[in-house]
């Protein structure tokens, strides 16, 4: 944070921007803190929405204005609107609140403040001093490698808020990358089609839900099995084991539960 | 800018055939969705020729983000030939099983895209998408057995692993490139090298990005969602996790490591050296214990995670060592071949026994050599060659870890050495419980007989061929001194 004030103090020099950036600063930390203590959900997403924001006003005083839109625009608007109407679809409870064990949650402050901890330590030691490779000292620009450039450099004169930029950068060296991430979101989709699916097949697909319990859909082999006395699915799976030194004895588990319980759930 | 497409067109008709066969799947009625099987194989056979035709040429393409050499080519076909593999011990078991077929190889080909991705790429932001794309359809794949709560359950635990790996490398990831002020790998290491490069922040970011890799290839601390996962998911996914994906993680973990991040080799080579030896001996002492034939092999994989991880704990940086770097790469690469190929068997083998039965503890194993002579001799074949046998590869590939050790002798390669060793031993005595089981036992009356099917069988005698040949002659595959040609750019 100190890093992010100093470069606001640096690029402009400007009250306002120093300003502007310690109010959307605290705002930042303040969510995002209030987001994770939060035992409602909806309270929780609200905060999201907030934290989105201030990140955005973040990118404002950083000289980005088209991120910053982007921003407001995909993440506080889209994202977060599905997310809300999700939880809204779903519904919220009162068995839903957020509860946590107090051990876990002394662990887990703990935790977190050592990490922030190491990393302020971290980030204020070298990544201010001219050590840093981009810090305030660093040389103009080595030929062959890359250049400390400020943002505003890199967009150049005719492209105040970085339209440009992004968009050559994104469709020049990234291109590729970007359109896996195209294939990356198909992905998503169809897995989250196949996952939530229920009995809305169509007829002549029908059974190929119903027919598979886990087990091979012709019985025979499985009947066979069990006159011969043998455990129909010896599955030593111990699937709640958590191979912390070895699981000598995987249990058995009952078997799956009738398809229709699981099924019904959510 | 110029795109070099003949550079990614193995990847392009992956792309194509993925989406082919999704569409198929849309046209096909009932027991013809099967089908889109062979529509995949062939796909991966038109890639697996627009590779080879790449070997011998270096491309670069988008900047200098995507770099096929020859290491990118050797990869992708270990991929490509997994992909083959994979698909044909599939056919009938995702057809009997009546998954959502097209879904399915939809999602395979898709991961083994991003798994082709990952030794070409040379930006952290290539590399991540590479990493997502491999794992992501593998989060639904494993969870596709819908009315089964374990691959539910496994399926939970590999996601929520896998979503906290990824946050934790992409928290890494953008503070290593706070601190080059570049995602390019080459970049990365101009910039960090030199006296910055001790700096803790640094180290520790360094730290996080292979901890996202670590989890790919279930190093021990990050290994919990393995077994667990392999016994919930279906068998072949579970096959394509231990070997295919294991060796996406190991090429992107090579490039990030020796490349970015060599200028820093002295402190990442001892962790990562520390973390195989704890890798192979808890992965080894685990699966000593084990009853159930896939939780085996999944410890017997982390054990083998802790093995491949042995050259990376060579790693040095300053004059000379790019000697012994390449040595360590070319280590890791031939042992991925060699895994690739008695992995697979091993799975293949497995899920030609649990097929239509369930059955897949090890004492279900007990009398296969009577019911079925080919698939005890491939399941003894490739156990004593992930043991390390001779007269199979698996020797062949402990052996090139030894000889990347013996380059420059250290004290502590000696200690990795005498680790390796021991826990090879330990590693025999459970592979050879499971062929003594198969041979000695007697089998338990009443057993339905054992029929592979054609797929199955040829992939059983193709690997254990392969296994076999490679045993007696290694030098196939070992003389790839062209691979380490991304040693020079570190």
């Amino acid at each position: 944070m100190m890093l992010l004030a100093q470069a606001a103090e640096a690029g402009a020099g400007n009250t306002a921007e120093v300003l502007l950036f310690w109010v959307f600063a605290v705002l930042a930390l303040g969510s995002a803190l209030a987001l994770i203590t939060m035992r409602n959900i909806v309270h929780a997403a609200l905060m999201l929405v907030l934290n989105f924001l201030s990140i955005a006003g973040l990118y404002l005083t950083l000289e980005s204005a088209f991120l910053s839109i982007i921003q407001v625009l995909v993440y506080a608007g889209a994202i977060m609107v599905l997310f809300l109407f999700v939880i809204m679809l779903l519904g919220v409870d009162n068995d839903d609140l957020l509860t946590s064990e107090p051990t876990a949650r002394v662990l887990a402050v703990a935790g977190g403040a050592l990490l922030a901890g190491a990393l302020l330590f971290a980030f204020v030691g070298p990544a201010t001093s001219p050590a840093s490779v981009c810090g305030p000292d660093a040389p103009a620009a080595a030929p062959d490698q890359f250049d400390c450039r400020g943002l505003a450099e890199a967009y150049g004169e005719d492209d105040p808020s970085g339209v440009a930029f992004v968009g050559r950068t994104m469709f020049t060296r990234y291109t590729y990358a970007f359109e896996l991430s195209a294939l990356l979101l198909t992905v998503a989709t169809i897995g989250a089609v196949i996952l939530a699916r229920r009995q809305d097949l169509a007829p002549e697909d029908e059974d190929e839900v119903d027919g598979v319990p886990g087990a091979p859909a012709d019985g025979d082999d499985a009947a066979a099995l069990a006159r011969a006395g043998l455990p129909a699915t010896e599955r030593a799976e111990g699937g709640e084991h958590h191979a912390e030194v070895g699981d000598p004895e995987p249990e058995d588990h009952e078997p799956s539960g009738s398809p229709d319980d699981h099924e019904r759930r959510g | 800018m110029q795109i070099d497409f003949i550079a990614i067109l193995p990847e392009i008709i992956l792309t194509v055939t993925a989406l082919l066969v999704l569409a198929a799947d849309l046209a096909l009625r009932g027991d013809a969705k099967q089908f889109v099987n062979p529509l995949a194989g062939l796909g991966t056979v038109a890639a697996i020729i627009a590779t080879v035709a790449l070997w011998g040429s270096e491309r670069v393409t988008f900047g200098t983000m995507y770099v096929v050499d020859d290491f990118a080519v050797l990869f992708k076909l270990l991929f490509l030939g997994t992909l083959l593999a994979i698909l044909a011990i599939s056919w009938r078991y995702i057809a009997e099983h009546r998954f959502f077929q097209g879904e399915y190889y939809f999602l395979l080909l898709t991961s083994f895209i991003g798994m082709l991705l990952m030794p070409s790429s040379r930006d952290l932001i290539m590399l991540f998408i590479a990493l997502e794309t491999v794992s992501v359809p593998a989060f639904v794949m494993v969870g596709m057995r819908k009315r089964d709560l374990y691959s539910s359950e496994s399926a939970l635990k590999f996601f929520l692993l896998g979503v906290l790996a990824a946050a934790l490398m992409l928290f890494g990831m953008s503070m290593v490139y706070g601190f080059a002020g570049t995602t390019d790998l080459v970049g990365i290491a101009a910039a960090i090298s030199g006296e910055t490069a001790s700096v803790p922040l640094l180290l520790g970011s360094v730290m996080l990005v292979l901890v996202g890799f670590g989890f790919k290839i279930s190093a021990v601390p990050f290994h919990f969602w393995a077994p667990d996962t392999y016994s919930g998911a279906p068998m072949p996914v579970a096959a394509m996790l231990a070997v295919a994906s294991k060796a996406a993680g190991f090429a992107g973990l090579v490039v990030v490591a020796f490349i970015a991040f060599e200028p820093v080799a002295d402190v990442w080579g001892p962790m990562l050296g520390v973390l195989a030896v704890l890798t192979m001996t808890v992965g080894n002492l685990i699966a000593l214990q084990q009853r159930d034939l896939i939780r085996l092999l999944a410890y017997s994989s982390v054990a083998q995670a802790g093995y491949i991880l042995i050259p990376f704990g060579l790693a040095r940086t300053g004059p000379g060592a790019a000697v012994v770097n390449a040595a360590a790469i070319e280590a890791v690469v031939f042992y991925l071949i060699a895994y690739a190929v008695m992995n697979v068997g091993a799975f293949a083998v497995a899920i030609a026994v649990e097929r239509r039965t369930g059955l897949r503890s090890i004492a279900d194993y007990a009398g296969l050599s009577g019911r079925s002579p080919l698939l005890a001799m491939g399941m003894t074949v490739f156990l004593l060659s992930l043991g390390g046998a001779p007269l199979t590869v698996g020797l062949w590939a402990k052996f090139a870890i030894l000889e990347a050790i013996a380059v420059d002798i250290t004290l502590f390669g000696i200690v990795l050495a005498g680790f390796l060793v021991v826990n090879s031993v330990i590693a025999f005595f459970y592979y050879l419980k499971v062929v003594r089981t198969v041979w000695m036992d007697e089998a338990p009356a009443g057993l339905p007989q054992l029929q592979p099917g054609f797929n199955l069988s040829a992939v059983v005698v193709v690997l254990m061929v392969g296994t076999l040949v490679l045993g007696v002659l290694p030098g196939l595959v070992t003389d790839f001194s062209s691979v380490i040609s991304i040693v020079a750019a570190g």
